[in-house]
């Protein structure tokens, strides 16, 4: 049984007569143990999806969904004090800037003591020194370098990779099941990046916990989990394995993601950029999202939306989608 | 200047969308807040109110009908439609004098706002772009001026100065100095390490039109503000001055003083104080509810 | 043929106040840079937080002038030029910013914020002329005449930093300095502003002085690669030595620790965190996450010294 299943999940923003499409029936399931990533540009919806599985989504936002169910439970058809109870504890998440996401009033300390007194063991949330001694040992899961003198430390005091090891110790300190990262290093140095992805990696080898990874970046995508969806203007394109979706991708989205690449350009004066932009939530083409920029484009994806297809272990959005190396061209026709 | 080859990658004129201009939006937004737009309705009443006073008055406000003195508003026992709020002491009409102080009341608010911004605005942008020695000198001497209760430094400001509105004015605007000192210099601090500030700067720009002409726009949103707020303040201090009989001098009539004349009358004859007291309070929330309308309206627009 | 930037041991150094008992500390933001630029060609100086780029583009776009050291811009010493030499100077040298939703005035119509420029530094050019050539600096950058009477909160990112790369042009500089100008873009405007970048370049003979963290974009459009470390230069080398033989231990950290799609390597990270700027250590700045690092490297700063066709700070290469 999938550890997260989402289902047809729609978020809208703006006013019920012009909704703004934030996310536009995205389908994603992750099982235990599985490191899954969500790759987009802005407006794609990737942070959106997280933000209403955590139920984060505040008012005008409408979340709609056919099912999002963690370990088999609905969390939509939870109160909010179960949903809470789960969300927190056994779902964490950790943000792009670790500086804006710690309280600037509290220490280090007492920020991860929070997370223990709501969701912790019975000990912790009674005992102070408990708390504090399980703080400790987080801090040295996290490797951060003289735990002991950090612990009461204040935010403005860290740099921004140490503060995102804190933000990550607080994500663990109640052992979740799955742990939602969302461009967790996107602020960061590529030195320290390199850092905090290795300790990601690491904590979900040994905890046995779930990852989503939600990035702009695809190189950083591309090494840290064993499967991505593409998401384009709240839509998922492609879903695949990694590093067969990146080594021969079926959409031209994903296609064009990586052509846009520097490193895809060596040696060529132009790097091969997509033209246009997203489209804006007033001017949504009737058919396929991407049709207006596609260099593939044809008749019936200006008019016709392409349904989702399934393959194996993989999912596609287009009528034409590219065709890798040596299979037969299948028409999509669904 | 250089050829004109265009850098063609495909993307050419991109269709900028049709978006509501900032006037519009700022309009929408300023409509949600019911008790802005009270507000607005009520300060523009007022405006009415002041620019028309000599057609909509019955009578002349310093006329005295010496046989109807203490006459009681229209719907008591004894009271006319005559003179329908009442008279005071000295037999004049009550309405006309409440409409003519509404002119004396607006002018009091806006000469005073005028002056007390345009000095604060100047020497906050002087403390916060150049910072140093002029900024201690500045802040601390605002500091001092803060020390004291406004009241008591008007009323110091006017004794030196002498009675009377014209006076009573400066002395409101003295007092009202350091907040838009302080609120100005907070301001530029905040915009000058800006990006757009440097690419002013790197463009050659000189200090005074870096600070007039690229920074002191984008202070314009608390300022503004503070500015309708300190109407109500300056409005509340005049009367307070009048009061004590250091503004307006009689037979001016302005609310404050028709207050302090009153006084002994509060049992006799309760309308000749209550009614120069609800047109102070009328318009302070009038303007206090703008103020906060155009708060709302104006800041979370302009962090973008 | 005289070099378009020269800069000769650039130092800027903050005094920090810690506290009413404590002295107040010395931050060495830039520590004795030197460099060059051609006009015409591109250097990207790669570095992480702390290594004193951004300190760098505020020195040579002359906003802040060094505590020591000397800087020529055209062959002119910044440092003793008068008021009518550093306005010369000024339409010399631009800006680019990182952030395209910090670098534009937001009170302003587009039509004024490129004409600012031209306002200030060309004061006989009449209105209509200036409007006419931000209209032609819009069409450089791909932009229709519409965008002129609109206001910057009505544009997206990537259209907002061709807009800011429309302002630098106004002056039609020789230098344009590009901090970061495509880190806060999506991947796909990025590789648009890029190649505009690069088509300007060949279009006008601008130089570059190309701030970024990212290997990959230097990888693409830079001629010259110069990295930094806490306020200092320790390597620099024409791209394709660099990439090919980096020599500098640190230089060799940076891109094994950057993770690209294909060749699918994971990235090593380093190890340790950079020193804080208030205590630097002594010899080497590197030498507490160095792999090599040996006695000497604790104790004596190495100077930038030519190995092969690389300049290069390090005791141990070569």
């Amino acid at each position: 049984m999938a550890l997260l299943d989402i289902e047809g999940l729609s978020v809208a923003f703006g006013r019920p007569d012009s909704p703004i499409r934030a996310v536009d029936g995205v389908d994603l399931a992750i099982e235990p143990g599985e490191t899954v990533g969500l790759v987009g540009e802005s407006g794609s919806g990737k942070s959106v999806t997280a933000l209403a599985v955590m139920g984060l989504v505040d008012p005008p936002g409408r979340v709609v969904a056919r099912r999002i169910a963690f370990a088999g439970r609905d969390l939509a058809a939870l109160t909010p004090a179960a949903r809470r109870a789960i969300v927190g504890k056994d779902i964490a998440m950790i943000f792009q800037d670790p500086l804006a996401a710690l309280d600037p009033c509290y220490t280090v300390a007492f920020q991860i003591g929070e997370a223990l007194r709501r969701h912790g063991t019975p000990d912790e949330r009674r005992s102070a020194r408990r708390r504090r001694a399980r703080a400790l040992e987080l801090l040295a899961q996290v490797e951060i370098p003289d735990a002991r003198a950090r612990l009461d430390a204040w935010p403005h005091q860290l740099s921004g990779g140490m503060a995102q090891r804190v933000m990550i110790a607080i994500a663990i300190a109640c052992k979740p099941r799955l742990l939602i990262a969302d461009e967790p290093t996107t602020a960061l140095d590529v030195t320290v990046q390199a850092q905090v992805l290795e300790l990601l990696a690491r904590l979900t080898r040994e905890h046995g916990m779930a990852l989503l990874l939600i990035s702009h970046d695809l190189a950083v995508v591309a090494q840290s989990v064993s499967r991505v969806a593409v998401l384009y203007a709240g839509q998922v394109m492609e879903e695949g394995r990694v590093p067969a979706i990146f080594a021969s991708p079926r959409h031209p989205y994903t296609r064009a993601l990586i052509d846009a690449l520097p490193e895809h350009n060596v040696g060529r004066a132009r790097l091969a950029a997509l033209p246009g932009v997203v489209p804006s939530a007033s001017a949504r083409p009737p058919g396929c999202l991407l049709a207006p920029r596609c260099p593939r484009v044809r008749e019936r994806c200006r008019i016709e939306l392409p349904r989702p297809a399934h393959g194996e272990g993989s999912v596609l959005r287009c009528f034409y989608p590219l065709v890798p190396r040596g299979a037969v061209a299948a028409d999509m026709g669904t | 200047m250089a050829d004109a080859t265009v850098a063609s990658d495909g993307t050419g004129a991109e269709p900028l969308d049709a978006v509501p201009s900032r006037a519009r939006a700022f309009i929408a937004s300023y409509a949600q807040n019911r008790g802005a737009v009270a507000g607005l309705v009520l300060v523009v009443l007022l405006i009415l109110c002041a620019a028309f006073a000599d057609v909509i008055a019955p009578h002349p406000p310093n006329l005295q009908y010496r046989d109807v003195t203490l006459a009681p508003p229209a719907w008591a026992d004894g009271g006319s439609w005559r003179f329908p709020l009442g008279t005071d002491p000295v037999g004049r009409d009550m309405l006309s004098r409440l409409i003519h102080g509404t002119r004396l009341s607006l002018a009091i608010g806006l000469v005073s706002v005028a002056i007390s911004l345009s000095l604060g605005v100047l020497l906050g942008l002087l403390a916060g772009f150049f910072r140093g020695l002029l900024d201690t000198v500045i802040m601390r001497a605002m500091d001092v001026m803060l020390a004291l209760p406004s009241l008591l430094l008007a009323i110091a400001v006017v004794a030196i100065l002498g009675p009377g509105l014209v006076n009573a004015m400066y002395a409101i605007a003295i007092v009202l100095l350091p907040h838009y000192v302080r609120l100005t210099r907070a301001a530029v601090i905040a915009e000058s390490g800006r990006d757009y500030v440097t690419a002013s700067r790197i463009a050659g720009a000189g200090n005074a039109r870096l600070m007039f002409d690229t920074i002191l726009p984008n202070c314009a949103a608390p300022l503004i503000v503070q500015a309708t707020l300190g109407f109500s303040n300056a409005i509340l201090d005049a009367a307070a001055l009048g009061f004590l009989g250091l503004g307006a001098q009689p037979p001016t009539p302005e609310w404050g003083s028709m207050l302090a004349s009153a006084l002994e009358f509060i049992q006799r004859a309760p309308w000749v104080v209550t009614y120069p007291g609800l047109a102070i309070l009328v318009t302070v929330l009038a303007f206090n509810l703008m103020g906060d309308g155009l708060r709302d309206a104006l800041d979370p627009k302009l962090r973008r | 043929m005289t070099l378009l930037v020269e800069a000769q041991d650039l130092a800027r150094h903050y005094t920090v106040r810690r506290g009413l008992w404590r002295s107040p500390g010395t931050v060495r933001a830039l520590d004795g840079v030197s460099l060059a630029i051609a006009g015409g060609t591109t250097l990207a100086v790669v570095g992480e937080s702390g290594s004193g780029k951004s300190t760098l583009a505020r020195a040579v776009t002359m906003i802040e002038a060094p505590t020591a050291g000397t800087l020529r811009i055209d062959g002119v010493d910044v440092g003793q030029a008068d008021r009518a030499a550093l306005a010369r100077l000024r339409t010399r040298v631009q800006m680019v910013f990182q952030n395209p939703y910090a670098s534009l005035n937001p009170r302003k119509s587009i039509a004024a914020l490129l004409g600012e420029p031209l306002a200030i530094q060309r004061a006989t050019l009449s209105a209509r002329a200036r409007r006419t050539a931000a209209r032609e600096a819009l069409a450089r950058v791909g932009l229709g005449s519409a965008a002129l009477d609109r206001y910057p909160h009505m544009f997206s990112g990537g259209q907002r930093q061709r807009i800011a790369i429309a302002r630098a042009l106004m002056l039609a500089p020789a230098l344009v300095v590009a901090d970061e100008p495509v880190a806060a873009l999506d991947v796909s405007i990025q590789a648009q502003v890029l190649n505009l970048l690069m088509d300007l370049k060949d279009s006008s003979g601008i130089a570059y002085l190309f701030i970024t963290h990212n290997l990959e974009v230097v990888r693409h459009i830079a001629d010259e690669v110069a990295v930094m470390y806490f306020g200092r230069i320790v390597e620099r080398a024409a791209k394709r030595t660099l990439f090919e033989a980096p020599r500098h231990p640190y230089t060799q950290v940076l891109l094994a620790a950057t993770p690209t799609l294909a060749p699918r390597r994971t990235p090593t990270p380093p190890r340790g965190e950079p020193p804080s700027p208030l205590a630097p250590p002594a010899g080497c700045a590197f030498h507490g996450r160095c792999p090599l690092a040996v006695d000497r490297c604790r104790v004596e700063v190495p100077a930038l010294r030519q190995v092969g066709e690389t300049w290069v700070a390090c005791h141990l290469a070569g």
